[in-house]
């Protein structure tokens, strides 16, 4: 019954990964490996959105690859919702956005995820329905009959995104989804996984802008050279006691009173500064009301 | 099978690939030619690495024969013939051609300034020639034993150069006798008997022929060979008051 | 169905891209140019062999700029998808290795198709044309157009079936091998070493010793006769020429998709 119990868990998760390695080996006369994971055990659960976090050449890649059977492990395990990555019919329910994705320059963004979603089986006026859906869910309309050798690099992004949304997978692997995009669109495409939580979909987010990764995963893993060194939810990794609890006003006049009626209260003040908003604030803020300026 | 390079295994497949398939390679593959005398142009490799522009090649190098010829350079026009002959054995105009500018047009050139040599020596040129161009002739029959075109070719040079006519109503007989029983050599054997006065043989040659002609697949030349026959029979020369020399060239040959 | 439908939308998008190709379109136009410059053939009144040069003129664009555009076109389409990560997206959804590999030969090997068509109807244009005018000229006994038609497009039949092997071979190297130059030049290797198996049999067949005759007999048989392609007898026979294209294009395209399989993407 226990056994039970165990095997119905693991047949629930999105993916797991057990003692999972991987020894890539080049050359033919002069052998080199290089060990990219090391018994790498990891669950995704079902509906939430994982973040897998790590230095360049931790694993992350390798990891999402062998997902989807895009590369083969040494030894261990990996099963996609209770399938192996190796039958096609498991990659069914995935979508999966590729690092600085690179598509068919002479075919038009509509016509590209048209092919994708044919790839994936639909046809048909579903096919045209969730198409729309999709490009419009990414913010490509009015673009997507262009070629996409024209397409900048954000809206390649957004194409790829629409491409791994097309056929409505329930699990969607993202390969640093931010690259290369701009402020607003990397605020985009957060809210977007938001969405895609909400509706109930898994999310694997490989990334690592730390910033993005803490504000919509659920929880994460770290992997260092090809080991996992952590792993829990936000909360947990980022340990969130009262150690400093701050309060925030909003002009330097407001600090200085609320400094003296703390101190008056008897409450210790350690330290009292002007809060600085971020690069990111200030920038998004003028460039919309840029925007909103020119339409007026 | 990570210990052996992924070309050795390709080669294996291969192998195993070409081993299934003897019986058809050995049916298929075309018949071996004797491409020995290839030194001045090139080896078997360069002929086998031409592949299917084997024949190609030779047009270029029969383009580049035809300048040599127009430059009248006996020693290039001959060598660059023999190149062509060997790349593309198969194809009788190459030797038939090769054999005509032997023949014909060298000796005019050995000839040179002098435009009227000594008789005797103009038949010494001519028939050295001859006997070059039936060389040539001969090895074409090794090649493509099977063509009227090589004996009719024969024929033509006993008869128009070296004046033999018993050895050229032989090669007719030859080139008649090959695949297509082209009607016309048989009649040009039959003048030439008549020619050597052998006017039974020639008539009994004739109806032979006739006999074995379809009149619904040639008409014009069996309308021909059955006039031949009846002028014959009465004892008439088929030539009739034609100019018609014992010794056509070949335009005057096809015209007959 | 499934599988035959994944077969057919990786071989219509290959299809596009090779006839967007300037190199498809740079050796298509260099191949009808060479036929139809064979009209200057006229200035050296070869007679009833005119048309014989020509039709030998169409053979050998076919011959030599198909086998350029196989080898070069099956390299580059296969090292583009890989180096340009075009496949991941690909290979991510339901598609197996093997129908995107199968994919790719027959969408690549289609426009080749097409290639050998557009000549071959060029060709039977010049063929007819120049018979037609060569009827009048008094040294020609007869035009022998229809039967040097027939053998026009039995050697471009025969020659379709050495690019479908020739195609597979470039395959199955670039299925294993790291680079685009590597898999071009082991093209044009094996392309060569195809024409020349003959010499290795004479080689086998005239050993003195068993090790050098065990070698030759090898090499003999490592590799497909492509004289079979470019020879064919007068009276063909086809069937037997496509199972021994077709065997080797499988074997091939089997080798190929096990290295495929393997491959780290």
């Amino acid at each position: 019954m226990g056994m039970l119990v165990v095997n119905y868990c693991i047949m629930e998760q999105a993916i797991t990964l057990r003692k999972l390695r991987k020894v890539f080996r080049s050359g033919s006369v002069r052998v080199t490996t290089v060990q990219a994971l090391e018994g790498l055990n990891l669950e995704v659960r079902p509906g939430e959105v994982f973040g897998l976090l790590g230095p360049n050449g931790s694993g992350k890649s390798t990891t999402i690859k062998i997902c989807l059977d895009l590369v083969r492990p040494t030894s261990g395990d990996c099963l996609v919702f209770g399938g192996k990555p190796s039958n096609p019919e498991s990659r069914r329910r995935i979508g999966y956005v590729p690092e600085a994705p690179f598509f068919y320059g002479y075919l038009s963004g509509e016509a590209l995820v048209q092919s994708m979603g044919r790839f994936s089986g639909l046809t048909g006026a579903d096919l045209e329905k969730r198409t729309s859906e999709v490009i419009a869910t990414v913010g490509l309309n009015g673009a997507e009959g262009r070629p996409i050798r024209t397409y900048s690099k954000g809206m390649l992004q957004r194409l790829g995104l629409a491409q791994a949304l097309v056929h409505d997978p329930d699990l969607i692997i993202l390969d640093e989804p931010t690259a290369g995009v701009d402020p607003i669109g990397a605020r985009e495409i957060t809210e977007l996984i938001r969405l895609l939580k909400s509706k109930g979909k898994t999310v694997l987010l490989c990334s690592h802008l730390l910033s993005q990764v803490e504000s919509v995963c659920d929880r994460v893993a770290i992997l260092h050279r090809g080991r996992m060194i952590a792993e829990g939810t936000m909360d947990s990794l980022l340990q969130r006691t009262a150690h400093r609890p701050s309060l925030v006003y909003k002009s330097q006049q407001d600090l200085d009173e609320g400094r003296r009626l703390a101190e008056k209260a008897g409450i210790s003040v350690s330290d009292g500064v002007g809060y600085e908003r971020s690069l990111e604030e200030v920038f998004i803020d003028l460039v919309r009301e840029g925007a909103e300026e020119a339409v007026l | 099978m990570q210990f052996i390079p992924p070309i050795l295994w390709f080669l294996l497949a291969s192998f195993f690939a070409g081993i299934i398939t003897i019986p058809l390679r050995s049916e298929l593959e075309p018949p071996r030619q004797d491409l020995g005398d290839l030194e001045g142009m090139g080896q078997s490799v360069l002929i086998g690495s031409l592949g299917g522009l084997r024949a190609l090649a030779a047009d270029f190098l029969w383009l580049q024969t035809n300048y040599y010829w127009q430059q009248k350079n006996h020693g290039l026009t001959e060598t660059t013939a023999m190149a062509v002959t060997r790349l593309q054995p198969d194809f009788p105009y190459f030797w038939i051609e090769a054999s005509r500018m032997i023949v014909y047009d060298m000796p005019v050139w050995r000839f040179g300034e002098r435009r009227s040599p000594p008789k005797s020596v103009e038949k010494r040129i001519r028939r050295e020639q001859a006997e070059s161009g039936l060389k040539l002739l001969s090895e074409a029959a090794e090649f493509i034993p099977d063509s009227p075109a090589i004996p009719a070719e024969k024929a033509r040079i006993y008869w128009t150069v070296l004046d033999d006519p018993e050895k050229a109503q032989e090669y007719y007989k030859i080139a008649y006798e090959k695949p297509f029983q082209t009607a016309l050599y048989a009649r040009l054997r039959a003048l030439i008997l008549l020619d050597l006065g052998r006017k039974q043989e020639a008539l009994d040659w004739s109806r032979k022929v006739l006999s074995d002609m379809n009149p619904d697949q040639n008409p014009v030349q069996y309308a021909i060979l059955e006039e031949y026959v009846r002028d014959m029979e009465l004892g008439e020369d088929p030539r009739g008051d034609t100019t018609v020399p014992s010794n056509p060239s070949p335009a005057a040959e096809q015209a007959l | 169905m499934k599988g035959l439908r994944a077969l057919w939308l990786i071989a219509r998008h290959t299809w596009v891209e090779v006839v967007l190709s300037r190199v498809f379109s740079i050796f298509g136009l260099l191949a009808a140019a060479l036929v139809c410059a064979s009209i200057f053939l006229t200035n050296f009144h070869f007679g009833s062999a005119e048309v014989r040069f020509i039709n030998d003129l169409g053979q050998g664009a076919i011959s030599l700029f198909g086998s350029i555009l196989v080898v070069t076109l099956a390299a580059q389409l296969f090292f583009r998808e890989i180096e340009q990560r075009t496949v991941l997206p690909i290979l991510a959804r339901p598609v197996t290795r093997s129908q995107f590999l199968l994919g790719k030969f027959l969408g690549t090997l289609a426009p080749i198709l097409v290639f050998v068509l557009g000549i071959l109807i060029l060709l039977t244009l010049l063929l007819w044309w120049r018979s037609s005018s060569l009827e009048q000229d008094p040294s020609v006994n007869k035009a022998v157009l229809p039967l040097l038609l027939a053998e026009a497009w039995t050697s471009g039949f025969f020659q379709m079936l050495k690019f479908a092997v020739l195609g597979s071979m470039v395959f199955a190297v670039a299925s294993f091998s790291q680079s685009f130059s590597y898999t071009v030049s082991m093209g044009f290797a094996l392309f060569f070493a195809s024409h020349l198996v003959h010499l290795a049999i004479d080689f086998y067949r005239e050993g003195e010793n068993l090790f050098s005759q065990g070698l030759a007999f090898f090499f003999a048989y490592a590799l497909p006769d492509f004289r079979i392609f470019n020879e064919p007898p007068a009276d063909p026979d086809f069937l037997k020429a496509i199972l021994y294209a077709s065997t080797y294009s499988l074997i091939y395209l089997f080798v190929a998709t096990r290295f495929f399989q393997r491959r780290e993407l």
